[in-house]
């Protein structure tokens, strides 16, 4: 018990102490594949949780980006001026099950990493393994990035 | 004046050479696994052409099922930067060029055997992006290639309307030289 509340500490003074450090925060939408067949519109209002995706990047680059397309995954993202790309792994979904696997985004982000509000574009694309076939889901979005 | 010409013809002949002895080349042959937007994928082959951190692939698929004959034929135009300034690891981005076939062949009758035999051919060209990454391996003069790429292709209207688009993505190993 006393160690359970001592991570939760830790936790929370890392997550606590994470503002001060630079990083950024984005938040996009945009039509995705996720292995169903046929092309992928967007939803108008956008109501299909697949077609979201959350993620936040350290100063370092390190990426955790929460979605139901590519999934749940961790990575590194590479910044070269505006264009960016990512690589990393974790747990993949999409319309076939879900598994763990790899995924990569290429992206840009308007604004050079100045601190504020922009504009980013991004494609992603996940490769996961499940019993008895593979999962590929990818997807399209634009969005907002708020770098701090 | 015929002189001057072929004078200027033996200038541009000269260049050409001089460029392509400073052209980067490599040419590589693989094979690679094509997705059809379900769990499964299908085999393809594929030849790469690569130069000075631009490239042209090319991969070519297909399955005889019943009377029923699907070949496809893809050329991928792209160029290549680094990724976080690796000497491995590059990022795709370009143009593709997509050829769908279909022919159904026409001495199966339909199932109740009143209608005549048809044949049905039909050529579905396509124009769309690709992007993706890769990774470069040399020992030597021999290359190693792993790539893994999405081409999207527009969906006429409704890309304009609704950003629908179709997919498909490609994971190709070749084995090539550098030329």
């Amino acid at each position: 018990m006393r160690s359970r509340r001592l991570a939760a500490l830790c936790l929370g003074a890392w997550l606590w102490s994470q503002p001060a450090a630079a990083g950024s925060f984005e938040l996009v939408l945009g039509p995705e594949q996720i292995g169903s067949g046929g092309s992928a519109p967007i939803f108008i209002p956008p109501v299909d949780p697949f077609q979201w995706a959350a993620t936040w990047v350290t100063d370092g680059g390190f990426e955790t980006m929460l979605s139901l397309c590519p999934g749940l995954v961790l990575g590194q993202r590479f910044k070269s001026g505006g264009l960016f790309v990512s690589l990393g792994g974790g747990l993949i979904i999409d319309a076939n099950g879900s598994g763990g696997g790899v995924y990569s985004t290429l992206g840009y982000e308007s604004g050079g990493g100045s601190k504020g509000w922009h504009f980013i574009a991004e494609y992603t694309q996940g490769l996961g393994y499940k019993h008895g076939g593979y999962l590929a889901p990818s997807a399209t979005r634009f969005g907002v990035i708020w770098e701090y | 004046m015929r002189h001057w010409l072929n004078k200027f013809s033996w200038i541009i002949l000269l260049e050409c050479c001089g460029t392509s002895r400073a052209l980067a080349l490599d040419l590589s042959l693989g094979l690679a696994a094509v997705d059809n937007m379900s769990d499964q994928a299908e085999p393809a082959a594929t030849a790469r052409l690569g130069w000075d951190g631009f490239y042209a692939q090319f991969y070519y698929w297909g399955r005889d099922y019943g009377p029923v004959s699907e070949r496809n034929g893809l050329l991928s135009l792209a160029g290549e930067t680094s990724v976080g300034g690796s000497k491995f690891l590059v990022a795709h981005y370009g143009l593709d060029l997509l050829d769908h076939q279909v022919n159904l062949y026409g001495n199966h009758p339909s199932r109740s055997g009143t209608n005549p035999p048809t044949a049905v051919h039909e050529n579905d060209p396509n124009i769309g992006g690709i992007l993706g990454v890769a990774l470069h391996l040399n020992a030597g003069p021999l290359l190693c290639t792993l790539s893994w790429d999405s081409h999207i292709f527009f969906t006429g209207s409704g890309f304009i309307v609704f950003l629908a688009s179709a997919r498909k993505q490609t994971v190709s190993l070749l084995l090539g030289v550098d030329l």
